[in-house]
């Protein structure tokens, strides 16, 4: 299936991802980004790096932030 | 044209004049009443005894003066009003059309299809960065650039955790700007840390 069958866009699908992180999505909502992250896989990976992001700032907020003297 | 007071134009608009003036009291109570605001009742008031001053000649002297001055400060405070609620529509509509239309940047990450342009690839190793102190250091620099407002709701979500109603009142802020703003924050700082990072380190 190519990308261009998908109802949403790729922007329209980020904005959903990203939404999805602060607020329920409603069943139509949901059901679409569904389809298209199942057909898109740059999507697919924005999605991942969305949770990335999170996991990224909460280990900033918390203690888990490397020292300096960490080796890296 | 005699000498006649009576028929003496300015002294009959004089006279006029004054007793416009002396209905100056009631005329702030009606608008008071109307407009609960004492500055804005004055204001009005102001305007419409200007108006009736200006248009004196066309008081026929028909109705009572009072009756005519009301109608003109009826007409002035419904004027006030539709000028308050355009004002009030004109400033709730500025961060509306904000909403709907994405900035450049922000565009520019996709096609005019609306499919991300380059397309987007998986990071490698990205909890490996996250070991990594000179990979939190490019983070805060991406937050850095970030415009303030936007960084603050983002660092309140994301860092802090905070529920987004929570921030939404904090920051007096809609739900949908609070989510908008949240949305594009993620898009950059992603856009950051792909550019800074994930694709310097990958070759």
């Amino acid at each position: 299936m190519n990308a261009e069958h998908v109802v949403l866009s790729c922007k329209e699908a980020a904005r959903l991802m990203s939404h999805q992180q602060d607020r329920a999505l409603s069943d139509v909502e949901a059901e679409e980004l569904k389809s298209h992250l199942f057909v898109c896989l740059s999507c697919r990976n924005f999605n991942e790096q969305l949770g990335f992001l999170r996991r990224l700032a909460s280990r900033y907020g918390g203690d888990g932030t490397p020292s300096p003297d960490e080796p890296w | 044209m005699g000498a006649d007071t009576k028929d003496n134009p300015v002294h009959t608009r004089r006279v006029l004049f004054a007793e416009v003036e002396s209905h100056r009291s009631y005329m702030l109570r009606f608008a008071t009443a109307k407009l609960r605001d004492a500055d804005q009742a004055e204001e009005v008031v102001q305007e419409a005894l200007l108006a009736a001053l200006d248009g004196i000649d066309s008081f026929s002297g028909q109705s009572a003066l009072r009756t005519w001055l009301t109608s003109i400060l009826k007409f002035k405070i419904i004027d006030f009003q539709r000028r308050v609620i355009s004002e009030r529509a004109h400033l709730a509509s500025a961060p509306q059309t904000d909403d709907s239309s994405d900035p450049e940047w922000l565009d520019k990450m996709f096609d005019d299809t609306g499919h991300w342009q380059p397309r987007l690839s998986a990071w490698s190793n990205p909890d490996g960065a996250l070991e990594q102190k000179q990979f939190f250091e490019v983070f805060e620099r991406c937050m850095d650039k970030l415009p303030s407002a936007a960084s603050r709701v983002f660092f309140k979500r994301e860092v802090m955790g905070i529920e987004t109603d929570e921030i939404c009142k904090e920051e007096s802020i809609s739900s949908s700007n609070c989510w908008v703003m949240l949305h594009r924050a993620r898009m950059a700082l992603r856009e950051c840390l792909d550019r800074n990072w994930f694709q310097r380190n990958e070759s």
